[in-house]
């Protein structure tokens, strides 16, 4: 059999459904103004109890994937909009976005290993949080050979390894995905989810009216840098998960000896970097925040300065025509790219001591 | 369509294997030597001969060297894009017969043509043409435009047994119908 490719998409492309089956959100659907069967058809007041988590100290697995009294949400389908030529070679891998990134690294590495192809090796396409949870399935493996046992070629496509100011927005301001007039419930939904903090960015990402760099006490990644009010449901628990992945996710090719690797990157759109904080009080709005050249949503030097000389190596950055990060993958130049990719010999597994 | 075909020239129209064939062909060929494909569903009018709906699927290739792939100790590769790009798209579907009438037949439909990126933020293409619905013999030139990566609109002047007629087709991926349905 030959190399089975499996896509792991980003955050919000896996729709959720209840423990019926009934989808209660499919992001694209969401995105063109919600339908009064959207988010399970429950009224507004119920929104943000509904996709809300809860997860013990120290544990990975959400305790409960739903606030909503007797409502368990569950990973369906994966939407095929952004990735509809890239199922086109290969299959999806649908999971909880919401999630502790390495609690879905862990699910895949058990999905890697109890379906590996009989006489082949996965191919792994990971786009957004989807290349994330790669390298933390990577990092996860019992031994520094088991890696590349079970994958032979593995390709990150807007990886936000160092993170993105797109994370800082979501938990900061809100997004409006689910409309003005209930920012405040997406912010608290937002608020109970790992996976979100884990996208912090790893850069001193609050600056000073001066631009410059301010003090490790006033960065996001801590629970010092939300200030009284702004700190409101932001959870030092999941704060903490951030430091720990990030250390996982430095040098993120490290753990994936014998597998040939390639990360595709944006780097032609204004994408945020740092946001600026003057007093104690946070910025109200984004009009603070300065940019640097990415993909709209993972900046592009610093994810390289992150990721490492290994990883630089590794990098294959489009400038030109590309599109922005949530359809890098509908891009004919980086799916070409991907194929291509995914069509060279890949090196020999490390053999065990 | 065929006997759409038979009312307007009085005689009637032939199956036309050798284009089915041909359709059925650029279907199953187009997708493997291609560096990107979707599966769309048309709806298509020209004049009062060719009104109808489809399924196929469309496939490009873009123009140009591509960008090496990174290597060891390469360090990053900056690639530019490769812009303009060749489409191909083969079909079937049902026609519906000319106002009046109650005939629905099978139709055939092909184009092929060049596209370029305009560079917009919403996956714009633009392009140029050469359309045919195979078994009804419409063929000419339509102009195209993309949003999104997921809809499109053609637009031009077609050839048809009844003279030059205007066309318009609408396509949408049927992912993204998929996805809007739920």
């Amino acid at each position: 059999m030959p190399d089975t490719t499996l896509l792991i998409p980003g955050t919000q492309a896996t729709s959720l459904a209840d423990q019926d089956g009934n989808v209660v959100y499919n992001a694209v659907r969401v995105s063109l103004g919600l339908q009064k069967d959207d988010l399970g058809g429950r009224p507004p007041e119920e929104w943000q109890a509904l996709l809300s988590m809860e997860h013990a100290p120290d544990s990975w697995e959400p305790g409960r994937t739903s606030r909503l009294p007797g409502v368990e949400i569950r990973p369906a389908s994966v939407v095929g909009t952004p990735y509809d030529r890239m199922l086109a070679f290969s299959d999806p891998w649908p999971y909880d976005w919401r999630a502790d990134i390495r609690h879905n690294g862990r699910l895949l590495l058990e999905h890697l290993r109890e379906n590996k192809p009989s006489d082949g090796r996965w191919n792994l396409v990971g786009h957004s949080q989807g290349g994330l949870v790669i390298v933390a399935a990577s990092a996860l493996t019992s031994s520094l050979e088991e890696f590349g046992t079970l994958v032979a070629r593995a390709v990150l496509v807007g990886a936000p390894l160092a993170g993105t100011m797109r994370a800082t927005e979501a938990l900061l301001w809100g997004s409006e995905d689910l409309g003005e007039a209930h920012v405040a419930a997406a912010r608290g939904m937002a608020r109970t989810w790992p996976a979100l903090y884990q996208m912090l960015p790893s850069w001193n990402a609050v600056v000073d009216a001066d631009g410059r760099e301010s003090a490790a006490g006033r960065q996001l990644i801590h629970p010092e840098g939300w200030p009284g009010s702004w700190g409101e449901g932001i959870q030092a628990d999941h704060l903490r998960r951030t430091r720990e992945l990030q250390g996982m996710l430095h040098g993120p090719f490290s753990r994936m000896a014998g597998v040939s690797t390639m990360a595709v990157l944006g780097n032609r759109q204004l994408t945020p970097v740092t946001v600026t904080r003057t007093g104690d009080d946070l910025p109200a709005d984004r009009t603070s925040m300065a940019r640097q050249k990415g993909d709209t949503l993972v900046p592009y030097k610093r994810t390289l300065e992150w990721g490492g000389r290994p990883y630089a190596d590794r990098v294959l950055a489009f400038s030109g025509k590309v599109e922005r990060h949530a359809m890098l993958c509908a891009d004919e130049d980086v799916i070409d790219a991907t194929r291509r990719f995914l069509a060279q010999p890949a090196p020999p597994p490390l053999s065990t001591p | 369509m065929t006997r759409a075909l038979s009312h307007a020239h009085g005689r009637r129209a032939r199956p036309g294997r050798g284009t089915v064939v041909l359709a059925a062909g650029l279907l199953l060929g187009l997708p493997a030597a291609t560096h990107a494909q979707s599966w769309r569903i048309q709806g298509a009018w020209v004049g009062n001969h060719v009104a109808g709906a489809l399924v196929g699927v469309e496939a490009r290739h873009l123009l140009g060297a591509p960008p090496p792939l990174p290597g060891a100790g390469s360090g990053p590769v900056a690639a530019g894009t490769r812009d303009w790009m060749l489409t191909g798209m083969a079909g079937a579907g049902v026609n519906l017969a000319p106002a009046g009438t109650a005939s629905v037949a099978p139709i055939f439909y092909a184009h092929a043509g060049v596209l370029h990126r305009t560079g917009g933020d919403l996956l714009t293409r633009v392009g140029v043409l050469a359309v045919g619905y195979i078994r009804a013999k419409a063929v000419g030139p339509e102009l195209f435009g993309e949003l999104e990566g997921v809809a499109d609109v053609q637009a031009g002047v077609l050839h048809t047994p009844g003279g030059w007629r205007a066309a318009v087709g609408v396509s949408v991926a049927l992912r993204f119908l998929r996805d809007v349905l739920g």
